[in-house]
């Protein structure tokens, strides 16, 4: 849930780009909700507008599309935390997501830069 | 879905609730251990990972839409929320509820009529090409008169614009087969009443028309009675005799 006007240096999220990071993070193995949105905000160099609430909504919604796994499992602090993890599925999504978006990208460049 | 179904899904949603309270527990308990990690005070990292996190009870709604259960909850909350406005003025509430019942009821008594008589066919083959035929006075148009059995004969062999025309004579007659006499709603039938309509009788024979006769009334009285339909609250049975008397006549059967 971004805020408007509290940081003018950081971004808002482009629509529909949370649930492709949240699948990138945990490429890297299981993670817990609060693991995963500290990944995005340092992967981002700060530069995103994410609150810790953001990817709780998500994470439910990826996992009843059978994109990620939930588990409880306890952290090294010895505390319970639900660790979620990228199914078969999650994965190809996430390849799928990643090629789309890098043309989206390349696209919009073209557009902004021309040749 | 069955009641035990019904609870199974509460306490799956219970399950999920304090799971969810548990997870987002969880999040602001490492926020606030980061925090402390990193040299803050106890007191401000419980407040900043708070402050940090967003609006708790937000992203909780956002989490349960994402269940997609919200709109039967909702429903449910609003049914509660009803229910504690009509216990807190149960006049009005009633004022309310008796207003419904009575609009309801009315539009389905109103409704229940005209399906009977407009909506509903009657229950004949070719009813779009059944009419009923009415005398009246020239002088005085509200009159209806009773036709007679010449004056039907008439109208059968000089008629062009019809295939075939009956006749009945509604009546009241009083059944004595049984202990108590029992009102029946009886109309004697001109001989071809049930061909005309398509129909057969749902119990007993159709007396066959032995010549095209105008003192089809006079026979009514005669050994052999021309036919009668007779509606009562329990059924006829088959096979079994009926007595009735008309008012003012003497006792026939059929």
């Amino acid at each position: 849930m971004p805020r408007k006007g509290l940081d003018p240096d950081r971004l808002d999220l482009l629509q529909g780009t949370l649930d492709m990071m949240i699948l990138r993070t945990l490429q890297w193995g299981p993670q817990h909700g609060h693991g995963i949105g500290q990944a995005i905000r340092a992967g981002s160099a700060d530069i995103l507008r994410i609150e810790r609430g953001s990817p709780y909504p998500a994470l439910p919604r990826l996992e009843k599309q059978g994109r990620l796994a939930s588990e409880w499992m306890i952290t090294e602090n010895k505390q319970r935390a639900k660790y979620y993890r990228l199914t078969a599925a999650g994965k190809k999504q996430l390849t799928l997501e990643e090629s789309k978006w890098n043309r989206i990208v390349e696209a919009i460049t073209r557009v902004m830069r021309p040749a | 879905m069955s009641w035990w179904k019904r609870l199974f899904s509460v306490a799956r949603r219970s399950k999920a609730e304090q799971d969810l309270e548990d997870e987002i527990g969880f999040d602001l308990a490492e926020e606030e251990r980061l925090r402390v990690e990193r040299g803050e005070s106890p007191e401000s990292a419980r407040l900043s990972s708070h402050r940090d996190f967003g609006n708790v009870s937000l992203a909780k709604e956002d989490v349960r839409q994402a269940w997609g259960w919200s709109a039967l909850e909702a429903s449910l909350r609003d049914f509660r929320y009803a229910l504690r406005g009509a216990s807190r003025s149960p006049g009005f509430a009633a004022a309310v509820i008796l207003t419904l019942a009575l609009g309801i009821g009315a539009g389905c008594a109103i409704f229940s009529l005209v399906d009977a008589v407009l909506l509903r066919p009657l229950p004949y083959p070719g009813v779009d090409r059944l009419i009923s035929l009415e005398e009246s006075s020239r002088t005085d148009s509200g009159m209806r008169t009773p036709i007679s059995p010449a004056r039907l004969a008439d109208w059968q062999a000089f008629s062009r614009s019809f295939e075939a025309i009956s006749a009945t004579y509604t009546d009241s007659l009083t059944d004595l087969s049984g202990a108590e006499p029992e009102r029946l709603f009886a109309a004697s039938t001109a001989p071809d009443f049930f061909s005309v309509l398509g129909t057969p009788p749902q119990l007993g024979r159709v007396l066959q028309q032995k010549k095209k006769s105008s003192e089809g009334r006079r026979r009514r009285s005669s050994a052999t009675p021309f036919g009668a339909i007779a509606t009562r609250p329990t059924p006829i049975s088959s096979g079994g005799e009926v007595s009735f008397l008309r008012i003012g006549d003497t006792s026939s059967s059929a």
